[in-house]
């Protein structure tokens, strides 16, 4: 009985690892989707991570100080099939709402929309921005280990 | 019929041998039996009825056997299932452990960039412009946030204490 107990949580905690990365699969399933461009940086320099100096001014989370980047990466729809634009963003959505993402922002500025989102895990954050202009829908995810003290 | 009465008797005092049962048996079977022994003909007959049911086969299960084997292989079948689904997600070539093996990864269109400096060239480009459309969208909301700091009336009054404070000491 203790067995299939093991057992048990061991396929569920492999279950839940697998189902809590949808945005992960959104991003491998696009990748080399000729409509799209993907881009993947592993580990960020100094001068790549100034946007995040500047988060440290304009948020409570200072973000710099306290963590390291574990990488960031890019998913960039290039297309004027609105169709598929939406079919895109619902995508996102529901891959963000799957990976229990917490919205921290929506920004619209013209045409621009940028939607922010976050997700704390262990010592892990994850930080992804949705920008929707028209003609492209892009998606960047940062992801960072907070440093131990 | 006098024998029969006998034979009953010594049925229910329980000491009638096998061949005397037989006999018994016989007589209650026909259909013409005195009707004094008419009442015992059921209790014979059922004897019969019971005699024609087959009892199922039944087997002792060995509890041995019962106990071990069946945890066993589901024990077997659920640490092959765990092992594949770990060998699937290890070994995915998709998996972000495959991506760390260059610094940039860039698909453009569906096609690779295998030029490492290319690729770095352009994923900085994308990664600059995103945060370019970022930096711009927020810029109002900045611009706000920084009224709305420099709207605060404690700050406000602060700043007028400082001033008159600094004020008097010249006066003075």
């Amino acid at each position: 009985m203790k067995k299939i107990t093991t057992i048990l949580c061991l396929l569920f905690v492999v279950a839940a690892t697998v189902s809590a990365q949808q945005l992960e699969k959104l991003f491998e399933k696009y990748m080399e989707d000729e409509r799209f461009n993907y881009v993947y940086q592993k580990r960020p320099s100094v001068m790549d991570r100034l946007n995040d100096i500047n988060e440290v001014y304009s948020s409570t989370v200072t973000i710099y100080n306290t963590s390291e980047s574990l990488g960031r990466q890019m998913l960039t729809l290039n297309s004027a099939d609105a169709a598929l634009e939406e079919n895109f963003s619902k995508e996102v959505v529901n891959a963000l709402k799957a990976d229990k993402y917490e919205q921290v922002s929506i920004v619209r500025n013209g045409k621009n929309r940028v939607e922010k989102y976050e997700k704390k895990t262990g010592n892990r954050l994850s930080k992804v921005s949705f920008i929707k202009n028209p003609g492209n829908v892009m998606v960047s995810w940062n992801e960072y280990e907070t440093k131990k003290k | 019929m006098e024998n029969i009465d006998k034979l009953l008797d010594k049925y229910f005092d329980g000491i009638t041998s096998d061949k005397e049962e037989i006999i018994l048996k016989e007589y209650f079977s026909k259909e013409d039996i005195s009707p004094q022994h008419e009442m015992y003909k059921p209790l014979f007959s059922a004897f019969e009825r019971e005699k024609q049911i087959v009892a199922p086969k039944f087997t002792i299960p060995d509890e041995r056997n019962e106990k071990k084997s069946l945890p066993k292989r589901i024990w077997i079948t659920a640490a092959s299932v765990a092992a594949a689904i770990l060998l699937i997600i290890l070994l995915n070539p998709l998996s972000k452990n495959a991506k760390t093996e260059n610094n940039y990864l860039v698909y453009i269109n569906g096609k690779e960039i295998t030029n490492q400096e290319k690729a770095q060239q352009y994923a900085e480009e994308m990664f600059m412009k995103a945060e370019e459309i970022i930096r711009v969208s927020y810029h109002p909301f900045e611009e706000t946030k920084a009224i709305k700091a420099e709207m605060d009336a404690d700050k406000i009054f602060n700043d007028l204490s400082v001033e008159i404070n600094n004020i008097e000491s010249i006066i003075q």
